[in-house]
């Protein structure tokens, strides 16, 4: 993971960018989304309390599809429109799985500060 | 590592089919904006236009999401460059004046320093072609009067078996000789005698055959062996292979060609080829003929090798005080004696020349793209409002500025490539090996570093500082003021040095103008309407040194140049005028009985009607005579005035070489005469008569009506009636042997005029540029102040000063300049004071005139606008 933290401090908000990565990785992991798609998914499953930046979601994309953990494809969407689908490729499951025990991890080393300190 | 792979594979398509991927995000970006639109319609309830508006709203910027996109691919170095170099291109030519300016500037200053660097490489760079350089020295004798002199033969065999530190010593015997090569037209070839040792002693390797080995030619040795040279061998042999080993005819002998050396071999005079030299034990120690050179022992330096040979020679001195009493010797680095100080010096001022031109072209360019980057603020601010990164917008200018860079040095090139064989025609005879320069592999890697140097120089500091312009300034309007007063400072900074490189290239053209016109107002004494000079040499084997022969040659050389119609007065003598040889010797009266009271002097052997031929007015007694009953002497005034002080030298006796030397009697006086350097002073000067002294080899002065290439032609002819067999003589016109001696101040001179026009012209574009830009930019204030009620005249005023605050500080910088230069213009300067104040204020008010116009032009506009117009701009 060694270019990982190059790419994110590239980028001003590190913390947001790789729970970006990780709600992206995980939404599409069910079924094959276009961005659209993603950023209410995230919004609906959040109810509403994470609220996705485009400005963020597009490059995350890109981003991850050029790390080989997603793969686009052009299909039709929902209202007949052309559409780029993205989906999980095998290396992005290993990611996916990856990064969500570090989420754990994080976040339950986060609760215990919070009822012990 | 199929991450790896996936990456590249992705990347790879990205920059392939840019295009389309392109497209396809503009599609995708479309595509989330419908999907956004018709979800608002839905929930909302608004019409379309309404849902659009705010899903495009709830998008935020889309420039800058695309951007930001596009950068994830990870192909954006590749791409931008491609897309700064476009643009780049496309901004250059539309500002067709500035890219003019920008590049000619550049051109010019890389161009020139491309030729004056493939000069200064081939003379002063380039390593002579002999082994461990470093190691090499030329041995010289010191006379009790503090001149260098050469050695004589059982000296240098002293010096060979008394020293420990040297590695060898080699000796050049003068007088070369003239060989005869027979053919349809008789060649003369110049032989140089070496001792066996010599060409060992380089480390030269021949190109075919071989040389001698030392020792191979032992005293009295008259073996008849010679190595030619490679132009000989071609030239003359047709580059025969079969040649070495086998024998040629020169002259009356048959000799045989042991090897021909390598092409890039020179040394000293040019010889076409080389014959050994046995030392002559015979010859007296006081006779000087051998120039010597020398090998230092490996880990020997120069200063003990000296203290030891100076130990010997002093030693010698008590052993035989009549020929060496007094004397001392001194080693030279042969690097450094080969190349001369007046070439030295000539090179490094063109160094320093050229790198300020450079210097000078590069802070133009910064000047004005620094200008344009000023006024450019607005773009820029809204290229950075509109989302582009701080790197982006410098990365962007400085490709602008390397394709100002890479073209410019293109073209600089190809300046180089015109330039080149035109400096080696005029440099040709000023300073040695110049007809070596080329453009080579490191010329065109030195371009390439200059363009690339050059352009981050001028690149990076605009560059720096447009990109700190915040998107806010923008907005604000306050940008112009913000921006502008730093870049005034920093091209400020740059005119002023501009100002200060071109007053000291300036003022040393104008030095080296005055010095060159007083070089050529200087009289030599010798009369050059009309005079031609045709350097006769004669073969041994037909004519002996002081033989009846060569008197009755030279008897009919005269009879004949003298019945040639056009022709009229002639003479002979040894020193071709301008040309040499120089020849010295010592004279003193006849009571002198120490070495020390000679005096040096220089000497010719003249024939009768010679001072008549050359315009040399005889002030006193009378010419010499064809069958002179006594020994004579004529003296020249600075030498009669220095034996004889106030009294009339006719009469009495000057004593030749030392205190028993051979006795003349002084029969007349002429004019001094500068006949070999104008540069300086006339040396005193002792005449002996052909008739005492009959050399083989002199020159035949003549004096005629004819045109020039007629007279010429004449000589020739006349001489050559004299003796069929002789090849034709080689003849010129003396005036013509006199420019040629002045080629190398020429040179220096030509070569900084250029270089001071171009500074001058570079310095004034980046000054009218600063002037111009500073009245644009304050266009605003000055309209409001004419609103307000100021005058054009204090408009005027407001800009002027700025223009002379500047020309004040670059003045002063460059006068700092020209003192700190002024040791090394020294060496190229004749007869001028180096700080001479009329020069210098010449240049100065030149300067300050110039560039009040520069400034005076812009100003005067910046006066005329209309107010209201100014106003309504801002």
């Amino acid at each position: 993971m060694g270019d990982e933290r190059s790419e994110a401090t590239s980028q001003r908000s590190e913390v947001l960018q790789g729970t970006l990565d990780l709600l992206v990785l995980r939404v599409v992991a069910l079924e094959p989304l276009h961005g659209w798609a993603i950023s209410k998914r995230i919004e609906q499953v959040s109810r509403e309390v994470l609220l996705v930046q485009q400005g963020s979601l597009y490059p995350a994309l890109h981003r991850l599809q050029r790390r080989g953990w997603l793969r686009a494809s052009w299909g039709t969407s929902e209202n007949n429109r052309r559409a780029k689908f993205y989906q999980l490729t095998p290396a992005g499951r290993r990611q996916l799985e990856h990064e969500t025990a570090s989420w754990r991890q994080l976040a339950d080393a986060v609760d215990r500060v919070l009822e012990h300190a | 590592m199929r991450r790896i792979l996936d990456e590249i594979r992705h990347r790879l398509w990205v920059l392939l089919d840019r295009r389309r991927a392109n497209s396809e995000l503009e599609e995708e970006l479309e595509h989330h904006i419908a999907m956004e639109t018709e979800a608002l319609m839905r929930e909302s309830g608004l019409d379309r236009d309404a849902a659009r508006r705010q899903a495009a709203l709830a998008f935020g910027g889309l420039g800058a999401v695309r951007e930001a996109t596009r950068e994830q691919r990870g192909t954006l170095p590749l791409e931008d460059l491609a897309r700064d170099l476009r643009l780049g291109t496309r901004t250059l030519a539309r500002s067709p004046r500035f890219t003019a300016a920008a590049l000619l500037s550049l051109v010019l200053g890389v161009g020139a320093t491309i030729t004056i660097f493939a000069v200064v490489d081939a003379v002063l760079l380039r390593p002579l072609p002999y082994e461990h350089l470093d190691r090499l020295v030329e041995l010289s004798e010191i006379t009790p009067e503090g001149d260098l002199f050469s050695t004589s033969d059982l000296n240098l065999l002293d010096f060979r078996a008394r020293t420990t530190t040297l590695d060898g010593i080699a000796a050049v015997a003068f007088p070369s000789q003239n060989l005869l090569l027979d053919g349809d037209e008789p060649v003369r070839l110049r032989a140089v005698p070496v001792t066996d040792d010599f060409f060992a002693l380089l480390g030269v390797r021949p190109e075919r055959g071989r040389t001698w080995e030392p020792g191979e030619v032992p005293p009295g040795n008259d073996a008849r062996s010679v190595v030619l040279a490679h132009q000989t061998w071609q030239r003359h042999f047709g580059g025969d292979p079969g040649l070495v080993g086998d024998t040629v005819r020169l002259g009356a002998e048959r000799w045989t060609v042991l090897g021909v050396l390598p092409p890039e071999f020179r040394f000293g005079e040019s010889a076409d080829l080389w014959i050994p030299y046995p030392i002559d034990i015979e010859r007296e120690r006081g006779d000087h003929r051998l120039s010597a050179y020398a090998r230092l022992a490996p880990g020997v330096d120069i200063a003990s090798a000296e203290r030891e040979l100076r130990d010997v020679i002093t030693r010698l001195g008590e052993q035989y005080p009549e020929t060496v009493g007094g004397w001392d010797a001194r080693l030279r680095p042969l690097a450094e004696v080969a190349l001369g100080p007046e070439a030295r010096a000539t090179t490094l001022a063109l160094l320093v020349a050229v790198v300020l031109l450079l210097l000078l072209a590069c802070a133009n360019v910064s000047s004005l793209l620094l200008a344009r980057g000023a006024t450019r603020g607005d773009e820029m601010a809204m290229r950075r409002a509109l989302g582009a990164g701080r790197w982006r917008l410098v990365r962007q200018l400085l490709a602008e500025s390397s394709v100002l860079g890479v073209v410019g040095a293109a073209g600089g090139l190809l300046l180089a490539a015109i330039a080149l064989p035109l400096v080696r025609s005029l440099g040709s005879g000023a300073l040695p090996r110049i007809e070596d320069a080329a453009l080579d592999v490191r010329g065109a890697a030195f371009t390439i570093a200059v363009a690339i140097s050059a352009s981050l120089l001028f690149g990076a500091a605009p560059a720096l500082q447009l990109s700190a312009t915040a998107p806010r300034q923008w907005a604000g309007g306050g940008l112009r003021s913000g921006s502008g007063v730093r870049s005034t400072r920093l091209r400020s900074t740059l005119v002023v040095a501009q100002l200060a490189a071109a007053l000291v290239l300036t003022s040393s053209s104008l030095l080296l103008f005055d010095s060159f016109s007083a070089l050529r107002r200087v009289p030599s004494g010798i009369d050059l309407d009309g005079l031609v000079a045709a350097d006769v040499s004669l073969p041994m084997d037909r004519y002996g040194e002081g033989s009846e022969q060569v008197r009755l040659f030279y008897d009919r050389v005269l009879e004949e140049v003298r019945s040639t119609p056009g022709l009229e007065a002639a003479g002979a003598t040894t020193t071709h005028p301008f040309r040499g040889p120089s020849l010295a010797n010592t004279v003193a009266r006849p009571e002198a009985t120490e070495r020390a009271e000679f005096v040096e002097i220089a000497w010719r052997s003249v024939r009768p009607g010679t001072f008549r031929a050359l315009g040399m007015p005889l002030l006193r007694g009378r010419d010499f005579i064809a069958d002179e009953k006594e020994l004579v002497t004529i003296l020249s005034a600075s030498l009669a005035e220095r034996l004889y002080p106030g009294e009339d030298p006719i009469g009495r006796q000057v004593r030749w070489i030392r205190p028993e030397g051979p006795l003349a009697r002084v029969v007349g006086v002429v004019a001094d005469v500068r006949d070999l350097d104008v540069a300086t002073e006339p040396r005193p000067t002792y005449y002996w008569n052909q008739h005492h002294m009959g050399w083989p080899d002199l020159t035949v002065v003549a004096r005629g009506t004819l045109p020039g290439d007629q007279l010429v032609r004449a000589l020739s002819e006349a001489v050559r009636r004299a003796d069929p067999l002789l090849p034709p003589p080689e003849t010129s016109l003396v005036e013509d042997d006199l420019s040629r001696s002045m080629a190398s101040p020429r040179l220096s001179l030509q070569v900084f005029a250029l270089f001071a026009g171009a500074a001058l012209a570079t310095a004034l574009i980046g000054l009218y540029g600063l002037v111009a830009f500073t009245a644009a930019s304050r266009r605003g204030e000055l309209g409001l102040r004419v609103a307000l009620g100021a005058r054009p005249g204090d408009v005027r005023r407001v800009l002027l000063s700025q223009g002379v605050r500047l020309l004040f500080v670059g003045l002063g910088l460059g006068l700092v300049g020209v003192l700190a230069i002024s040791r090394l213009l020294r060496e190229l300067l004749f007869d001028t004071a180096v700080l001479e104040p009329r020069v210098l204020l010449l240049a100065s008010s030149l300067f300050a005139l110039a560039t009040l116009l520069a400034c005076l032009l812009p100003a005067l506009r910046a006066a005329r606008q209309d107010p209201v117009a100014a106003l309504r701009s801002e």
